[in-house]
């Protein structure tokens, strides 16, 4: 093959030239009848190899070796599949995200949530280009003459640190996918240094930094996404739910950085995989461990310290991870001076663990576990303990190269328990919810533009509103034992959908089914049809037994999303979905609370149905360096929740007395501005919104501002580096006030000034604004001969609330103290000063 | 569990509170009756006095109207202005178990307002008041500790009844508004039981007198107070009730768009006392 041919360079006809060849001993086998004879070019100096090479490059013969011969027969094109996963180098974890892209040209693939990627080409040669946020791009190339199974490992750009960077997606991906709204963290790229509130790393506190996310207020543990409800959000760890996602009650959340490795929220859309709340989802995965070696990595602050052990467990198929935080100080709730024997305290921990394996190219197992604990001592003899607990196993298996599949089984369960040690009447009182979910996901990819995805899912919901017992059963005085009737709910869905691309359009939609059915044992009562739903218009009681259906819910649920690509940079996006909600967190406080329970939709509680709509514009900037994207969105819940003055919300079997069916509706701009690369880097975010709800009864009312209804919300970062070892950040965030009801009068009952107040949520707090500042110092990287140091370690070092503004958190009205008859307005500020904080991280 | 959530963030961050002047709706200046029929033979009382701003005085008595007290199937009793809008009936009177009584106020604009009727329930006996001691640091002279005594007291609840109770304390004599000035419970998980109590936090040295009043009350009383309770203790943070209207059981009948603030009620007293020792 190595030889010449015996050609001289000139313009030859393809018979003629192969004949020659022959002529001279190259045992060439070819027949004239199944060739065309065109015109060929043949050059200087030509081997066989080469010249049989460019003529199948230019797709005029294709060419097999046989024991003597060499077999020449006619071009024919055929297509082949290019799949594989994208890995990160160093430790093997799947890259979610990264795009493929064949030739620098448009024709690619994004792998999907689990690392995997599928691409349909011809025969032929081709350079392949991964690139991914954070990582080294590779180039690499291959022959595709048969369907190939092809892994690729990219470099982590710079060093793995634990700040959380939140960006859009890699290169150009924001223009050309499809999916509008998303926002995506990624914990470990160098550039995202956000300031953290006591040096802690948490991703959904830097998710209030994006568009469109809120929360009530600093000590609020709920956040609201484009308007929704805390309830609202599907938070899914490791694609198993999560029911309160955070600890301490909201200052921090349940997501030990040291153990996530990626956070998604989808506030705009949501694909027809996804269902069961009605306006966002919040997708966070756990690293998968260490292929390669075993590594340690930790960290120490003032709140916590944190500490993950990973490692392959048979070197390059499987590996394991273990990761454990624990709150540090035994934080006291009363004052830090107080001795006092009752003194509030509380404490929280997690433990977060995932296996997998891969025995061959086409089987990948994955078992995840999370263990969160919060607990709090009060008074002499009161403890109460919550927190998720969660296992999940997963089995994503490739049936054929364009045929991907995912199947998960897991039990999720979130538990509320006081425990009352008063030696006589001691008690424990608890309430509890339980999933149990399988789910199945399939993609099917035509080509690079034409990708089936279907799948189903069903949870069965068991939930425990309230069981109270005496602890000692025997006692004289003991209490009563209660045990609310439990709930049984299963909800179920089958999808399917399309991601296309015709020219510059792309479209993604489908369709979700969503049922739910409410199962019994359980006492339904009937009320009075003219009358309010109310203890006293009861007429009725109905009993189901076991399984025994009390209602079925039942929703068809479209979405779609289409891009509009007008040019490389450039993209206009649409999006339309119909989401509905079977469970609601019962609460009437300002913010949720860990002692809130959860409820079935059932008889008279409807399932929460939302149609969003989003329209955006996309615009990258000088090479993508820059990437803004400005949207617009309308949401109406049909059926949201309020609660009758006073409402009794503990131990009532019958929550649909207390509550109201309202109908909100949530609009709003919003505007993002990030800047990728440079000596600055960072991102501006900015909303202009309005979120409220009205009362279903009453058509005619007025709707009435949300808790958490913020006009302006803006937040801006930049992040910049000193040198190699140095580097600093800020943020500063800009909000308009939440809304306040402020009372009209004062009057006194029983000695008692109350507060008779006005027109609900009528006035807004004062505007909120801050400024944080953090400085990361690194340790050395490099050993004094110049070699790299395996062990990296740095401090950071921040401020919060750097011009210490006494944000206003709320107001209260007393009886003054010193002029006793005159009422006055006392104005709390939970951060009333500079909050420094020092952590430590490290990795080896 | 709002008291807690402030707490933890007043201590470990440096909060900081302060009394400010913010501009609030205009005062609409409403009638507010407080007045309760008890088990003691005694006058019983209505108040009658009137919402104002925040910034102004004391709220205004209303010494002019025209107040009596209706008793089911029984009669009337008249009741007269002595000071401070305080009405007095004309001569002592107990409250009897079962009997319904309802307030009716003429006001001078020839308003009229009636409450609910509201119907005496059974009392519940304090059988027994146990000064129960603990020793904790004293906040005054560091290193030393101090005796600090709180009430145990045993109650029977009575069986197969809902019962709803509230919980009053004196020291020496002077009623307690502190930490809670609202006290309730009701009997759902101690029904024909003894009512479970553990009131650490009602404070007396070592030799004060300590009074305990346990009220029976009904459950219209119970579901006022506790309203009542969730808006004076409001500290409108995240853990806190959405702000609403007190809505008591009073209704101007003349002008039934007017709200009437307020309660008027009835509430069986078993009272007992014990020296802190």
């Amino acid at each position: 093959m190595q030889q010449p041919i015996p050609l001289e360079k000139g313009d030859y006809k393809l018979f003629d030239a192969l004949q020659e060849i022959k002529e001279s001993g190259i045992p060439f086998a070819f027949s004239t009848t199944r060739l065309h004879n065109v015109s060929i070019t043949v050059g200087r100096k030509e081997t066989v190899k080469s010249f049989l090479d460019r003529l199948k490059k230019e797709k005029v013969i294709r060419y097999d070796i046989t024991n003597s011969q060499i077999l020449i027969t006619r071009y024919v094109s055929s297509k082949f599949t290019l799949n594989g996963l994208i890995k990160d180098a160093e430790t093997g974890e799947h890259l979610i995200g990264a795009s493929i892209q064949i030739d620098e040209s448009d024709v690619g693939a994004v792998s999907n949530g689990y690392g995997y990627y599928s691409l349909t080409l011809e025969e032929g040669d081709y350079d392949i280009m991964v690139s991914h946020i954070g990582y080294k791009t590779v180039k690499t190339d291959i022959e595709l003459s048969k369907n190939t199974f092809l892994s690729i490992s990219a470099k982590p750009r710079i060093f793995q640190l634990e700040e959380v960077e939140v960006s859009s997606i890699s290169g150009d991906i924001n223009i050309s996918s499809t999916i509008p709204s998303i926002s995506r963290l990624s914990i470990g790229d160098e550039s995202g240094q956000i300031p953290y509130f006591l040096g802690e790393v948490d991703v959904i506190q830097n998710a209030l930094l994006q568009p469109g996310i809120k929360t009530v207020g600093e000590d609020a543990s709920g956040i609201h996404i484009r308007g929704g409800g805390a309830d609202q959000n599907l938070i899914l760890l490791d694609e198993a739910t999560i029911y309160n996602p955070n600890h301490f009650y909201g200052l921090i959340s349940v997501f030990n950085p040291e153990a996530i490795n990626d956070v998604r929220i989808l506030r705009g859309f949501i694909p027809p995989s996804y269902g069961g709340r009605a306006s966002s989802v919040i997708e966070v995965r756990q690293k998968e461990g260490n292929t390669n070696r075993l590594s340690y990595s930790g960290g120490i602050g003032v709140l916590s310290a944190r500490g993950l052990i990973e490692g392959p467990i048979k070197k390059g198929t499987s590996s394991f991870l273990a990761s454990a935080r624990q709150s540090l100080l035994n934080l006291s709730i009363d004052d830090f001076a107080s001795t006092s024997v009752r003194r509030n305290r509380i404490r929280f921990q997690d433990i977060n663990l995932k296996i997998n394996s891969r025995p061959n190219e086409r089987n990948t197992y994955y078992l995840s576990g999370y263990f969160g604990n919060d607990r709090n001592t009060a008074g002499f003899n009161s403890i109460r303990n919550w927190g998720n607990r969660m296992v999940n196993f997963r089995w994503n298996h490739i049936f054929a190269p364009k045929l991907f599949s995912n199947f998960s089984a897991f039990v999720s369960e979130y538990i509320y328990r006081i425990e009352s040690s008063d030696e006589e009447f001691a008690f424990v009182s608890k309430s509890r919810i339980v999933d149990y979910s399988v789910k199945a996901d399939l993609s099917y990819v035509f080509n690079p533009n034409n990708e089936l995805n279907f799948g189903f899912s069903s949870i069965f919901h068991r939930l425990k509103p309230g069981d109270r017992e005496p602890i000692d059963i025997d006692a004289a005085n003991k209490t009563n034992t209660i045990r609310l009737d439990p709930e049984h709910g299963l909800e179920s869905a089958f999808y399917i959908s399309q991601q296309t691309k015709a020219g510059p359009v792309s479209f993604n939609y489908g369709l979700r089914y969503s049922a739910f059915h409410n199962f019994g044992p359980e006492d339904v009562r009937i009320y009075a049809p003219d009358g309010p739903i109310s203890d006293s218009t009861v007429i009725d009681t109905l009993f189901f037994g076991k399984n025994e259906l009390i209602k079925l819910h039942q929703n068809l649920e479209p979405r779609i999303a289409v891009n509009w690509q007008l040019n490389s940079s450039t993209s206009i996006k649409a999006a339309y979905s119909k989401t509905a909600q079977y469970l609601h967190l019962i609460s009437n406080t300002l913010a949720p609370a860990p002692t809130d329970i959860w409820k079935l939709s059932d008889t008279y509680i409807p399932p929460s149905v939302t149609h969003q709509y989003t329209l955006g514009f996309y615009k990258n900037f000088r090479e993508d360096k820059w990437e803004t994207n400005f949207e617009v969105y309308y949401k109406d819940n049909l059926k949201d929740f309020a609660y009758r003055n006073g409402a009794d919300l503990i131990f009532n079997e019958n929550i649909e007395t207390e509550l109201l069916i309202g109908r909100g509706r949530s609009y709003g701009l919003e505007l993002y501005i990030s800047k990728k690369y440079g000596k600055f880097t960072g991102w501006l975010s900015y909303t202009l919104s309005r979120s409220e709800t009205r009362l279903e009864e009453d058509n005619q009312s007025a709707y009435v501002l949300n808790n958490f209804d913020k006009t302006h919300d803006l937040s801006t970062t930049v992040v910049t580096k000193i040198s190699d070892r140095l580097s600093i950040s800020g943020n500063f965030l800009f909000a308009t006030g939440i809304p306040l009801t402020l009372p009209s009068d004062k009057y006194v009952f029983e000695n008692n000034l109350v507060p008779h107040f006005a027109d609900r949520n009528a006035s807004r707090l004062p505007n909120y604004h801050r400024l944080d500042l953090s400085l990361k110092w690194e340790g050395r990287r490099l050993k004094k001969d110049g070699s790299e140091r395996k062990n990296r370690d740095f401090w950071i070092f921040t401020i919060y609330n750097a011009y210490a503004r006494q944000n206003v958190n709320s107001y209260f009205f007393r009886q003054s103290e010193t002029n006793p008859g005159l009422g006055e307005v006392v104005q709390y500020s939970i951060f009333g000063t500079i909050i420094p904080a020092l952590t430590y991280n490290f990795k080896f | 569990m709002r008291k807690i959530r402030i707490l933890i963030l007043t201590v470990a961050f440096l909060s900081c509170e302060k009394v400010v002047i913010i501009e609030l709706p205009e005062a609409q200046n409403l009638l507010v009756v407080e007045g309760w029929i008890t088990n003691f033979d005694e006058r019983q009382y209505i108040r009658l006095t009137r919402s104002n701003s925040f910034s102004d005085r004391e709220n205004p008595p209303i010494d002019d109207a025209l107040v009596r007290v209706e008793v089911k199937n029984s009669g009337v009793i008249d009741y007269v202005y002595t000071e401070n809008g305080t009405y007095l009936s004309t001569g002592s009177f107990s409250g009897a178990k079962d009997n319904e009584y309802r307030a009716i106020i003429i006001m001078s604009n020839g308003d009229l307002i009636r409450s609910e009727w509201t119907k005496m329930s059974a009392q519940t006996k304090i059988v027994l008041i146990s000064p129960v001691s603990f020793e904790e640091n004293d906040p005054d002279n560091p290193g030393q500790t101090t005796t600090i005594y709180y009430p145990r007291i045993t109650a029977l609840d009575s069986a197969n009844f809902e019962n709803f109770y509230r919980w009053v304390f004196f020291r020496n004599g002077e009623r307690l508004s502190e930490p809670e000035s609202i006290t309730l419970q009701r009997d759902i998980f101690f029904d024909g039981n003894f009512i479970p109590n553990s009131f650490d936090r009602f404070e007396y040295d070592p030799g004060d007198e300590m009074e305990v009043q346990l009220h029976s009350i009904e459950e219209r009383t119970h579901d006022y107070l506790s309203l009542l309770k969730s808006q004076i203790t409001t500290l409108g943070g995240a853990a806190s009730t959405t702000p609403a209207i007190v809505s008591g059981n009073l209704t101007n009948l003349t002008n039934p768009d007017v709200v009437v603030l307020g309660y008027f009620g009835t509430t069986a007293i078993s009272s007992g006392s014990e020296i802190a020792q």
